[in-house]
């Protein structure tokens, strides 16, 4: 009965864990998602904007580390940091960049997010 | 480097945890979800160890589910009857007076070989002598034998002895274990005289048992060649 108990216990915690943890990479995903589609929305993206990106992702960071795996969270943060430097060169990339960050950002919500079409 | 010391200490001390809320079983008497979740946990914990790319946490959260629904579905399978034949199955009869079943040996893919294999092991060399064999949950077989090859027990020749408890262990390399000695419903001045009768202090034994009526036991450490040239 006493391991029953402790089972049911852990259980409870790690359903508390799991969801603040789909919570809260759905939130800080979602803060920079937007944050980066507004930079898209610009017709003429300034380096002002990359800045804020860039401190959005630095804010969400941390505390994706906690549960993402690193090498999503290092694909992510190299093209946040690349956005600037390409803006500033003026160089075609820049919108490619911007739309591979959208969809890495997109990826990383749902597969760790909680979605029903990642369950299966 | 370090990182990986201390996810590995974490996760030694998780995956022992782990274990020991599943309870005690040997290997060997596993019940198949046990067995599948041994393997599983094993597997689970090794990939958060190789790969630091993967945090910690989501390294830990399965080796724990896994670990509570196993307890908590043995809770349920403990309750029902219905639910424990599912999981564990039910034991089956493979050997009956003496003679195979072979559809159910067959059914249970049980070779001639494991069946010899088994039969042995439980000291039998002969179907004949045989009244059932059981394969249980668990994969071992029970072999229950014909009267007349049962072995002679005191009962047989009609002596009834006094049934005693088996001998406890009061001091293990010096330490004295207050539990057993309330367990033979002794005092420790008891202990004493024990041992001053002996010329020993307890810190100078190395094993002592009692049984029920007082009858003691006792291996002395041996010096060792260090201390007794000293």
């Amino acid at each position: 009965m006493t391991r029953f108990k402790i089972s049911l216990v852990i259980l409870l915690l790690l359903l508390l864990l799991s969801t603040g943890s789909v919570i809260a990479v759905r939130y800080t995903g979602n803060t920079v998602l937007d944050a980066v589609e507004q930079l898209a929305a610009l017709e003429e993206p300034d380096v002002a904007q990359c800045e804020t990106v860039e401190a959005v992702w630095e804010k969400a960071e941390p505390w994706l580390l906690l549960t993402v795996r690193r090498d999503k969270i290092m694909e992510i943060s190299n093209c946040v940091y690349r956005l600037k430097p390409l803006l500033e060169s003026d160089c075609d990339e820049f919108t490619s960049e911007l739309k591979t960050l959208q969809s890495n950002l997109e990826y990383l919500i749902q597969e760790d997010g909680l979605s029903f079409r990642m369950l299966l | 480097m370090g990182t990986i010391l201390i996810r590995a200490l974490i996760l030694y001390f998780v995956v022992i945890f782990a274990v020991r809320l599943m309870g005690k079983r040997q290997l060997g008497e596993l019940q198949p979800s046990e067995l599948v979740i041994t393997i599983l946990i094993s597997n689970i914990a090794t990939l958060p160890l190789e790969d630091p790319s993967i945090p910690l946490l989501p390294g830990i959260l399965p080796i724990l589910s896994m670990v509570c629904f196993e307890v908590i579905t043995s809770w349920f399978a403990l309750k029902s009857r219905r639910l424990r034949q599912i999981i564990c199955g039910s034991p089956k009869i493979i050997i009956r007076n003496g003679q195979l079943e072979q559809d159910t040996l067959r059914e249970l893919r049980f070779s001639i070989d494991d069946l010899m294999t088994a039969l042995r092991g439980n000291q039998v060399f002969s179907l004949e002598e045989i009244q059932f064999a059981i394969v249980e949950t668990t994969g071992s077989v029970s072999v229950y034998l014909k009267k007349e090859h049962q072995p002679l027990t005191l009962q047989d020749v009609d002596l009834h002895p006094k049934t005693i408890d088996p001998p406890v262990t009061l001091i293990s390399d010096g330490q004295v274990s207050r539990t057993a000695l309330h367990s033979l419903q002794k005092e420790t001045s008891w202990l004493t005289a024990e041992l001053q009768r002996r010329q020993l202090k307890a810190k100078e034994v190395f094993l002592l048992t009692a049984d029920q009526n007082g009858i003691c036991t006792c291996i002395p450490k041996k010096k060792r060649k260090g201390a007794a040239a000293q």
